[in-house]
């Protein structure tokens, strides 16, 4: 797991599999993130193989805070058990998902957070 | 997620019918330390199981989803992350379905009802948790919490096979 900035934007390397052993790591990321004040944050799933409910829990537990702020958390190249997760819950609804990182990266721009 | 009071034994049953889900031995049985450096493990072998049992790959990562998930439940709340109790998982194919149970001796888990699942609400009161056991009743047909013959606390999760599985 690791990040890298792209202006204004944190981008989050997510990688492997977030379960409840690894999630700690992955929330860190994004602690990281919002401790040096930055709120706009992108989650590129390109590399991530599964996410358990701890790991959409971190998402849930930070996301009106970051919006609070003027921020959010988008996610961006899910696989296809990745987003059938997110279909199962609904999470599509909570979180604005992307097909690459530049559209994650450039809908702050476009849109504004 | 964790409960005061007892749960109830599910379908007891004198002819041993259900006896036979949680005393006798079921044609897969696992046994590991609960702690959660396993979960990837116990995820991959449910997931390959499922496969081996004949569900589609997708079927089979959602019941693999489900143990996950269920495992996890385990050693958070019936356990509450002690990483050297035991857990044990029973697999029960047969021509139609996977059952599965997960045995514990930590504290007895039951399904809190969640009328109308609301996710907004979740992330409006920034809750953690609370999805595990909403994916497990999305995507096992059957999810009942009980005792065992053993004495053990467990989760029953059934998942039958669909003639079709895509576009369910």
């Amino acid at each position: 797991m690791e990040s890298e900035h792209r202006g204004d934007v944190v981008v989050i390397h997510a990688r492997g599999f977030i379960n409840a052993h690894t999630v700690r790591q992955f929330e860190q990321e994004i602690e990281r993130a919002t401790e040096s004040g930055r709120n706009q944050i992108v989650i590129n799933g390109s590399g991530l193989s599964y996410i358990a409910s701890a790991g959409l829990g971190v998402i849930m537990g930070h996301i009106e805070d970051v919006r609070a702020k003027g921020g959010d958390i988008r996610l961006t190249s899910l696989n296809e058990t990745v987003f059938s997760i997110f279909e199962v819950l609904g999470f599509n609804q909570v979180c604005r998902v992307f097909n690459s990182e530049a559209e994650g990266v450039a809908s702050y721009s476009d849109s504004g957070a | 997620m964790t409960s005061e009071k007892p749960a109830e034994p599910i379908q007891p049953n004198k002819e041993g019918s259900t006896e036979s889900l949680s005393g006798e031995r079921a044609m897969f049985e696992l046994r590991f330390p609960s702690d959660t450096k396993f979960l990837h493990m116990v995820r991959e072998l449910a997931r390959r199981l499922a496969e081996s049992t004949g569900f589609d790959a997708e079927e089979a990562e959602k019941i693999a989803m489900a143990v996950d998930e269920a495992t996890t439940n385990v050693i958070e709340h019936a356990y509450h992350g002690e990483q050297d109790r035991e857990i044990e998982i029973h697999f029960d194919p047969d021509g139609e379905s996977l059952g599965i149970q997960i045995l514990h001796d930590g504290d007895a888990l039951e399904e809190v009802p969640m009328p109308g699942f609301d996710l907004d609400k979740l992330v409006a009161e920034r809750r953690k948790g609370g999805l595990g056991i909403y994916i497990m009743r999305q995507v096992m047909d059957d999810l009942n919490f009980g005792k065992a013959g053993s004495g053990k606390n467990m989760c029953v999760m059934v998942r039958y096979k669909r003639r079709s599985t895509k576009g369910e």
